[in-house]
């Protein structure tokens, strides 16, 4: 089953269906001490259950990640590419703090098949 | 005029946010890129200091100083290590940090460790993230009781 929220503290992450993909919105300030033992699990269980579907991946709305949340976003877009989604990803390129932080992400996604990160 | 401030915090997660907005409240009024990229900062080396510090006979807490003036800003945060506490991945880091011109070559290189296996414990992306994404200058002193981590960046560079 597809959950379609994720709340944890100031940090949430919100599942929508539009009418061609399916937006996955990051919200708040992700600052946990182990984002991964928590984030995997959720995430995980999303790109299996959409599995074949359009995604957008929305992080305009993020105000604030700890480095150690990296690697569950990495975990998580890659697993979207190696289960053959078209994986839109978009950060806010208007705040230098996601510009600063995405550009790398995008620069190591280049590798993995129908995934587009854009600053907008 | 320098805007400073002085904290002593026990080595507690729920801190942290309590601290940022300690230093968020100095910087009140500022760019507001400038202080996302300040509190990267403060938050990468206080979860550091939290996640790898040791408590010893002279060191129980994490000491934090701020200080904001017209020309740069700095930030020193010092913790406890442990008589034994294998520092080793930390100097590594340090050393590559300091030997490194490009230091965003070295976050690039770290993610794409992370994206050949994103399963690997741990991001050890922090230090890489302060001097790449946030330009700040990092050093260190340590003894054999703390480890002090200083981050400065010019006012006119941020």
């Amino acid at each position: 089953m597809l959950v379609k929220e994720f709340k944890v503290d100031n940090f949430e992450i919100k599942v929508s269906e539009q009418t061609d993909e399916v937006k996955i919105q990051w919200l708040g300030r992700s600052e946990a001490r182990n984002p991964a033992e928590i984030l995997n699990p959720y995430l995980d269980n999303i790109a299996n259950q959409l599995r074949g579907k359009n995604i957008l991946i929305d992080y305009t709305k993020l105000e604030f990640m700890n480095s150690s949340t990296v690697p569950p976003i990495i975990k998580f877009i890659k697993s979207c590419s190696v289960n053959g989604m078209i994986t839109n990803v978009h950060y806010n390129k208007n705040l230098e703090w996601q510009s600063a932080s995405f550009m790398p992400l995008k620069t190591v996604c280049i590798i993995l098949k129908n995934v587009i990160v854009t600053g907008i | 005029m320098i805007n400073r401030i002085q904290i002593e915090i026990t080595p507690v997660w729920s801190l942290i946010p309590e601290v940022k907005e300690k230093i968020r409240n100095i910087m009140s009024g500022m760019n507001s890129n400038k202080i996302d990229f300040t509190m990267i900062v403060v938050s990468e080396l206080l979860e550091n200091a939290i996640k790898y510090g040791e408590m010893n006979t002279r060191i129980a807490n994490i000491s934090i100083i701020f200080e904001l003036d017209q020309q740069m800003v700095l930030m020193s945060i010092k913790n406890g290590i442990g008589e034994y506490q294998n520092l080793d991945s930390f100097l590594n880091t340090m050393s590559k940090i300091k030997t490194t011109v490009n230091k965003k070559s070295l976050y690039l290189e770290r993610l794409q460790e992370i994206m050949r296996d994103p399963s690997l414990p741990g991001s050890k992306l922090g230090l890489y993230r302060i001097v790449s994404e946030s330009e700040f200058d990092l050093d260190f002193h340590i003894d054999e009781y703390g480890l002090e981590m200083l981050a400065t960046k010019k006012f006119w560079e941020i």
